[in-house]
């Protein structure tokens, strides 16, 4: 019988690493999307 | 014959001399090493100077440092204890050396080049690779978790999530931490050369875009809320961090941003740096635990940086504009020295190759991780 508490154990691992990634993807997305806007206002308020 | 003096009686039994052991003498060898690394080596003096120190007095037998008893109008507490308490006890101190790490840091590198925040992420690996070797070496999962976030070579990280799930173990993981931080261009090197090939550490990178102010005003901003709301146990520190940063790049504030990142963390440092060497007494410290921690330190650390360097491999796998994998193990924390190494090794293969900027993008990324790592870990185990 597996040990509940090294079950846990993975369990924390698993869902805390892959945790880690989600979050700074979506931060990821978010900076990207920031620099999108704000690069693109800059760049119609050049041309106009 | 004393007996016929009571009170020559008294004063000679309150002299602390009298009660010195082997331990106190042991500690004061480990402060006296850790005072000597910090003012003839540098090594991390902001805070292994008032750690050595803590661990020197909080050694002197009888001195009123740490100590607390209860009195008639509640706890009296030594003058140590109260930063302890107050401080750190109730997690203040680390959030507040957040907001002027903040305050001190510039996000532009990764605004610029946002896949670094994947680097950032694939550092924590240590973390919880050594969550696992923590366990198997018979800790709790509370304290295996403190032990792992050493990995992230973020001291008030360290000291915030362990104060909260193991509060036994403060002063060994704090001072781990800080030894593998000062030690990272003795550590990471190797590691470095040895997994990546001299081809790919002379991969010369484009130079980064300037990022405009309005990005670094916004990013704060939108990163206190997408992390705060992703993960509500990291928003202390979290939100320190970016409302430092806040300071900064508003430029609006500039007495607040200079406070944050002078006065504040330079006070708050003292009260940390003491309190937290002040928890390591003989009677605590003395065990094979701590000697176990630092090994595992060292494993988190080690694990930490190759999680990085093989991220940043695997990205070049699928990368048109390949990145020097060096920049990889620069996901490690501690701010700058991991960039710093990134450049030096880099540089060893080719001199006009200049990572340092590159490297800061996820040094910085590793930050939000750390913390990332820490509030999950505390979701999961508090």
């Amino acid at each position: 019988m597996v040990d509940n508490s090294w079950l846990f154990a993975f369990r924390v691992f698993m869902w805390g690493f892959s945790g880690v990634f989600l979050a700074l993807m979506v931060l990821l997305l978010c900076t990207k999307a920031i620099s999108a806007v704000v690069r693109g206002t800059e760049k119609r308020k050049k041309k106009s | 014959m004393l007996e016929n003096f009571p009170l020559l009686h008294q004063i000679i039994a309150n002299v602390g001399f009298v009660h010195l052991t082997p331990g106190h003498i042991i500690m004061w060898g480990i402060a006296f090493l850790f005072i000597f690394l910090a003012i003839k080596k540098g090594f991390e003096p902001l805070l292994l100077l008032p750690i050595g120190f803590g661990i020197l007095i909080v050694n002197l037998p009888l001195a009123p440092i740490m100590g607390i008893t209860e009195g008639a109008h509640g706890p009296q507490r030594d003058l140590v204890r109260w930063f302890y308490d107050f401080g750190i006890a109730t997690e203040i101190i680390p959030c507040l050396i957040f907001m002027g790490v903040g305050a001190l840091t510039d996000f532009g590198p990764m605004i610029a080049n946002p896949k670094t925040l994947i680097l950032g992420a694939a550092a924590q690996f240590g973390v919880y690779i050594t969550f696992f070797g923590a366990k198997l070496f018979g800790f709790t999962l509370k304290e295996a978790a403190s032990i792992g976030i050493i990995g992230g070579a973020d001291g008030p990280t360290c000291i915030y999530l362990t104060s909260f799930l193991a509060p036994h173990l403060l002063g060994a993981n704090a001072l781990a931490a800080y030894s593998y931080m000062a030690m990272v261009p003795l550590i990471q090197p190797p590691i470095m050369r040895l997994l990546t090939t001299k081809k790919e550490r002379m991969i010369r990178m484009k130079q980064l875009r300037p990022v405009s102010k309005t990005e670094k005003i916004i990013f704060p901003l939108v990163g206190t809320v997408v992390i705060c709301m992703l993960v509500p146990a990291a928003a202390p520190l979290m939100a320190m961090m970016f409302l430092g940063n806040l300071f900064r790049e508003s430029g609006v504030v500039e007495r607040l941003n200079h406070a944050a990142q002078n006065e504040l963390l330079n006070i708050v440092t003292i009260f940390l740096g003491l309190a937290v060497g002040a928890t390591m007494s003989a009677e605590k410290f003395l065990h094979p635990q701590p000697i176990f921690i630092f090994c595992l330190g060292l494993v988190a650390f080690s694990f930490s940086t190759i999680g990085g360097l093989l991220m940043a491999k695997g990205m070049n796998l699928f990368l048109k504009e390949k990145i020097n994998p060096l920049i990889g193990a620069a996901g490690v924390s501690a701010v700058p020295m991991a960039a710093r190494v990134a450049q030096v090794v880099g540089q060893k293969d080719d001199p006009k190759n200049f990572l340092l900027m590159h490297a800061m993008g996820p040094n910085v990324a590793g930050v939000i991780g750390t913390a990332t790592a820490a509030g999950l870990f505390l979701t999961m185990l508090k």
